[in-house]
């Protein structure tokens, strides 16, 4: 084995740990996602920009668009409520109750989870079993109101045009558990497809729709997640929302208002 | 068992329209002319964030 081949492999594997650091939520500093205490802020993002790469300007722009989620209490109870109740439900969870939520955000239970509660496909008893914990947990877990963020990634223009035409006439109701972000960036990463980045591709915010969600009862879950920088939330199944307005953002992304009903 | 991030991406972003499908009701799907006058306006709309 030559020199220069070993040399070639370490910057080989020098470039791919960058790109690795740059997409794991546990490296903070710099990398794409925030660590630390529950993820509750996200780091500055070096990583080269949404969507694929943008203008400082634009960058800039994102940055300041980050909104922070402010967990303000539900409308029946006042911010210290809110606290002690939720320091309560987190002590009350059992480690059953735990080792699923844990599940949801760092497997594929949320798929099984998703098309038996929709679908009715797959509902075995495990999933079923899961679904009954989870929907316990939740449901005794106070609700949190706040702004938070849901990604579509679509075939095409016309699939937004008709996701939006859909919602301006009906809204929009969740049929199972859905998961949300706290953070713009993330949801807005995902709707452009960054994910792509990873493999060598371009964004394609034209394709992606934004749906920023005025949430009244959700439930924040990030500091379950093996991923906090996602600063994850539930939506409760049933939730309805309303259609507030539309606008197309600089990039080409399509930005949906909704509002929980 | 740990996440890709496709898999992350998954949880938090429907990925065409059959997932929408399944983790909304959508409700009764829009007239082809509701399609196209949404096209329409989207169009106009594109780069002209507030």
């Amino acid at each position: 084995m030559s020199r220069t081949f070993v040399a070639q492999v370490l910057v080989d594997l020098v470039k791919t740990m960058r790109d690795f650091i740059k997409y794991n939520p546990h490296h903070g500093e710099g990398g794409r996602f925030a660590s630390g205490d529950g993820g509750s802020h996200l780091a500055p993002d070096t990583g080269g920009g949404h969507g694929g790469g943008g203008s400082s300007e634009e960058e800039e722009e994102y940055q300041r668009e980050i909104e922070e989620f402010h967990i303000s209490q539900s409308s029946s109870s006042p911010q210290p409520s809110y606290r002690s109740d939720r320091a309560a439900w987190k002590r009350s969870l059992t480690d059953k109750e735990l080792k699923t939520i844990k599940d949801y955000t760092g497997t594929r239970l949320y798929k099984r989870m998703r098309n038996c509660m929709s679908q009715g496909k797959g509902c075995s008893k495990a999933t079923l079993d899961s679904i009954q914990t989870f929907r316990g947990m939740i449901d005794r877990a106070p609700k949190a109101s706040g702004t938070v963020f849901r990604g579509l990634n679509l075939k095409n223009k016309g699939e937004v045009a008709a996701f939006v035409a859909s919602v301006k006439n009906n809204g929009l109701v969740d049929k199972g558990f859905a998961s949300v972000s706290e953070s713009k960036s993330v949801a807005n990463d995902f709707a452009v497809g960054i994910s792509a980045v990873t493999y060598g591709k371009k964004t394609h915010p034209e394709k992606g729709v934004l749906l920023r969600i005025k949430s009244k009862a959700m439930v924040p879950i990030a500091e379950f997640s093996n991923f906090r920088g996602e600063k994850e939330a539930l939506a409760l199944p049933g939730s309805r929302m309303r259609f507030v307005g539309v606008k197309v953002d600089k990039k080409g992304l399509t930005i949906v208002d909704m509002e929980e009903e | 068992m740990t996440e890709s991030f496709d898999d992350r991406a998954e949880r938090m972003v429907d990925v065409g329209w059959n997932e929408v499908e399944a983790t909304f009701d959508l409700g009764p799907l829009p007239t082809e002319e509701e399609i196209h006058q949404v096209e329409i306006m989207l169009g106009v709309l594109e780069g002209k964030e507030e």
